[in-house]
């Protein structure tokens, strides 16, 4: 029973996993920049429906949409403020600009809401099922499955929309996307809004059972490039497996193993995967 | 360096020394010295990877803190003296570096890199906050004692004169090496991995190098730390603060540079203590509006200057000589006795002879036949040209003759010894040497620089081969100039040069001619016959026929990866399936007035 235990908390929390890493993949197939405030977006998403909660007593859940919208606009601002003005840059200014973004967000927060741990109390924070002796928090099962449903749409959006395939023929050939008349600054604006909302959709949905504070950005930025690196830059499938899979592989490690010392051990395994197979576990060798 | 310099940084050195034993000196004084001497030495760790050899690593706040770890449970368990455990945590955190090189070999680049390394650090965190014995999440405490034999002062001023003489030294190291091997090759690396390793640079040897190397000094600094603040914890030394230090450090003044990011240091011990004098840091307000000022200056420095502060400064004084400058300075005419002087070949002796044989070479690129089943062999001292239109196959040929690309099967023997599995690098060194069709400077590099890459793979004498070829080539008065800075036909002029510095036995020539007018094929065509003459076998692809017809004594032509004649230039436009598939019918005519002129 244990081991099924393990699998489901994995797959919720991957379920999560992959919707922060797929806004973070978006970005990087389209424009090339490794965002590190991704997570800080996460954050935001955060502080946003911790906001709505204490003020007027708006559930998480239903404030997702509101808080969702509102980081997807600070991902439009800041694309047009910072992103934009290096996008020729060398790789390591846009690096060190994300840094710069990453800090600018943790210390705007901490300025604002101070660096006490907050927690949202939502009525059904306790709340468990026990299906077949399998016990599954309630609020984790409500957020994989919106988790689950929102990457769902993304990607149905990715394939099937016109919006969505703009958004691929940019992230394979821009030179190509422009020639037959496409507009690439307008689809650098979108995926970055869209890659924004998605992080604060997450962060809304995780609310309920996370610990809110300005630096938890860093962490969910971390787990999101090691799930990109495994599931391979800018590709949204491997993305979702790799999600998935790391997910259920910290859920377990997590079982065997002390904390810190499961992190290390889980790190160290990527780091090892990306050495055998740089361009992600689920595309052919490099030739 | 002028002497006027050595003697800068003589009395900038003396300054550093003595400024903690000056008499209006405070301990708070010392201790800001101390804090930007060690930035600085750690951002110029950095730089070695991440400037130099253009690796961008973000483990190097990790290997800082190996060092760290190492010395103080080396002491702690073992009694031995951080002086020696500092050594030790080196030698940890180089190792540590070379195995997360391996990514290398597996084509790891650029922000995968990072990404990788920064994994690196985070798995570390983790380890170390749930080992007890590495003192968990809590950390190490170094107990203050006056204990010189264990590296362990009450005053400051003996940390300041310690991390002063490690500063110093490094400072001379980097100097002593910057016209050297090391240095030479961790540029062109950074500049143009490819053409590194065609001009004899084993690329992954140098990377893992630079990485073993500055993880293995940065570590040498994580020990004086642990033992100037006696306590370190995963927080406090594995954060990610000490990594976006040493970034903006570096950013703020000028990556690649000595001077940058030592300027970056000071500059970011300014910052700090200012901000610090403002804001109270102990308020949570306090250390958000420090660190909102910090992130605003480094965001406004990347988007105004985004080569730093010293870039900028170095920008403006090269623009001013620039105008005082002879505008117009262009390269002279090529001088064929300064390239018989640096390419006289010795110990050749068997002219004619088969250097160079191809042995029925298949290559496909997903299921396209790019060269199917070709043969050639290829006498030493001959001038052969390989001909063919687009898609036929010949820059694929140079790319298996160069060690490039493997062919699926078939086989290349270069000096009758098969080259399959040996690197490219090697190869050059062996005596072939390949140029690009596009050319491949290190463009951030003087012309003088990108000879010497090519010199030092089998020159004995690299000043003089440089000399040499660049007054052969007629670049002796662009000598200083940037590569980026010469016109198109003077930079296919150094890449020539770049590869004929390496003192080739073969030399492979893509498309060089592409691009030239008249004058410039027919002066280019007379420096090719000439290095000919030293004895250097030259391989030729060309789109210019008539160069061709005019130059070689051999021409091999393909058609959609297929030999379709292989012969002396007569024999071969006098073959009727050239003239049909390659010159077209109405070349045909034309042919013989082509071939009349031939040599």
């Amino acid at each position: 029973m244990n081991a099924i235990q393990t699998i489901v908390s994995g797959l919720l929390a991957g379920a999560v996993y992959v919707l922060v890493a797929m806004g973070f993949t978006l970005v990087f197939g389209v424009m090339r920049i490794v965002n590190f405030a991704h997570g800080e977006l996460v954050m935001l998403g955060m502080y946003g429906a911790l906001v709505l909660w204490t003020q007027w007593g708006v559930d998480p859940l239903l404030s997702l949409p509101l808080v969702a919208l509102a980081v997807g606009a600070v991902g439009a601002l800041m694309y047009r403020l910072a992103i934009r003005p290096i996008l020729a840059a060398p790789h390591f200014n846009q690096m060190v600009m994300t840094f710069g973004l990453l800090i600018l967000f943790q210390s705007l927060i901490l300025l604002a809401f101070g660096g006490d741990l907050r927690t949202v109390n939502v009525s059904y924070a306790d709340l468990t099922i026990i299906p077949w002796g399998i016990v599954i928090s309630i609020p984790q099962l409500i957020a994989g499955i919106i988790a689950a449903s929102v990457s769902a749409a993304t990607y149905i959006f990715l394939e099937r929309s016109t919006a969505g395939s703009a958004i691929r023929a940019c992230a394979q050939d821009q030179m190509g996307y422009a020639l037959v008349g496409g507009s690439i600054e307008r689809v650098r604006l979108g995926t970055f809004a869209l890659s924004a909302a998605l992080a604060g959709a997450a962060g809304a949905v995780i609310t309920p059972f996370s610990v809110i504070s300005p630096f938890v950005g860093i962490d969910i930025t971390i787990k999101a490039f090691l799930i990109v690196l495994v599931g391979g830059l800018g590709r949204v499938e491997g993305t979702l497996l790799a999600g998935v899979i790391f997910g259920m592989a910290e859920s377990v490690l997590n079982r065997l193993l002390p904390s810190g010392f499961a992190t290390g051990v889980l790190y160290c395994a990527v780091i090892a995967v990306v050495i055998a197979r740089p361009r992600g576990m689920f595309r052919g060798s490099v030739g | 360096m002028s002497p006027s310099r050595w003697l800068g940084l003589g009395a900038a050195f003396a300054l550093l020394f003595a400024a903690p034993y000056l008499p209006f000196r405070t301990n708070y004084g010392i201790g800001l010295l101390v804090l930007a001497i060690m930035y600085g030495y750690m951002n110029l760790c950095w730089n070695i990877a991440g400037g130099k050899a253009g690796i961008f690593s973000l483990a190097h706040g990790a290997f800082w803190a190996i060092g760290a770890y190492t010395s103080t449970l080396a002491y702690q368990k073992l009694g031995l003296t951080p002086w020696l455990g500092m050594f030790l945590g080196a030698l940890v955190a180089a190792l540590t570096a070379a195995i997360l090189s391996l990514a290398f070999r597996a084509r790891v680049r650029g922000i995968y890199f990072a990404m990788i390394s920064l994994a690196l650090v985070f798995a570390l965190q983790g380890l170390v906050a749930s080992s007890p014995w590495m003192g968990g999440a809590t950390g190490l405490f170094i107990p203050l004692k006056q204990d010189l034999a264990n590296f362990s002062f009450v005053d400051k001023w003996p940390y300041a004169t310690v991390i002063t003489a490690m500063f110093a030294a490094l400072v001379l190291f980097l100097i002593a090496i910057k016209e050297g091997r090391l240095n030479d090759a961790w540029l062109a690396i950074r500049e143009d991995e490819n053409a590194a390793e065609a001009l004899g640079i084993p690329t992954f040897r140098y990377r893992v190098i630079a990485m073993a190397m500055s993880a293995g000094l940065i570590a040498l600094a994580g020990t004086f730390y642990a033992q100037y603040v006696l306590f370190i914890s995963p927080p406090t030394v594995l954060g990610l603060e000490v990594m976006i230090g040493m970034l903006l450090g570096t950013m703020i003044g000028e990556i690649g540079t000595i001077i940058g990011p030592i300027l970056g240091a000071v500059f970011f011990v300014a910052i700090t203590e200012l901000i610090q004098a403002a804001i109270p840091p102990s308020s949570s307000a306090g250390a958000a509006g420090g660190l909102i000022v910090y992130s605003a200056v480094l965001i406004v420095v990347i988007m105004g200057a985004p080569h730093g502060i010293a870039g900028l400064v170095r920008a403006r004084m090269a623009k001013v000589r620039n105008q005082n400058r002879e505008t117009t300075v262009s390269a002279k005419p090529f001088d064929v006795g300064r390239l018989a002087e640096a390419l006289k070949m010795q110990h050749v002796t068997d002219f004619g002879a088969e250097i160079l044989r191809v042995e029925g070479v298949c290559v496909n690129y997903g299921g396209v036949a790019a060269l199917s089943n070709v043969s050639l062999r290829i006498p030493r001292g001959k001038i052969v040209a390989i001909i063919g239109p687009n898609g036929a196959g010949k820059s694929t040929l140079f790319n298996v003759l160069s060690g490039f690309v493997a062919p699926h099967s078939g086989e290349v023997h270069y000096s009758g010894k098969s080259i399959k599995g040996i690197p490219t690098y090697q190869l050059c060194r062996d005596g072939l040497v390949r140029t690009f069709q596009h050319v491949r400077l290190f463009s951030g590099s003087t012309v003088t620089e990108n000879l010497r890459v090519g010199a030092r793979a089998r020159s004995k004498d690299i000043g003089r081969t440089v000399d040499d070829i660049s007054h052969a080539l007629g670049l002796q008065n662009r000598s200083q100039h940037l590569a980026s800075q010469l016109t198109i036909s003077e930079q296919k002029r150094l890449e020539l040069g770049r590869a004929l510095a390496t003192k080739p036995e073969v030399i492979c020539l893509d498309e060089i001619m592409a691009g030239l007018d008249h004058d410039e094929v027919v002066e280019l065509s007379g420096l090719i016959r000439a290095v000919n003459a030293t004895g250097v076998t030259v391989v030729l692809i060309e789109h210019v026929l008539k160069a061709v017809v005019n130059l070689a004594d051999l021409v091999l032509v393909l058609d959609k990866g297929v030999t379709i004649a292989y012969g002396t230039p007569e024999q071969v436009m006098s073959e009727k399936i050239v003239v049909d598939s390659y010159l077209g019918q109405r070349a045909s005519r034309g042919m013989s007035g082509l071939v009349g002129g031939g040599s």
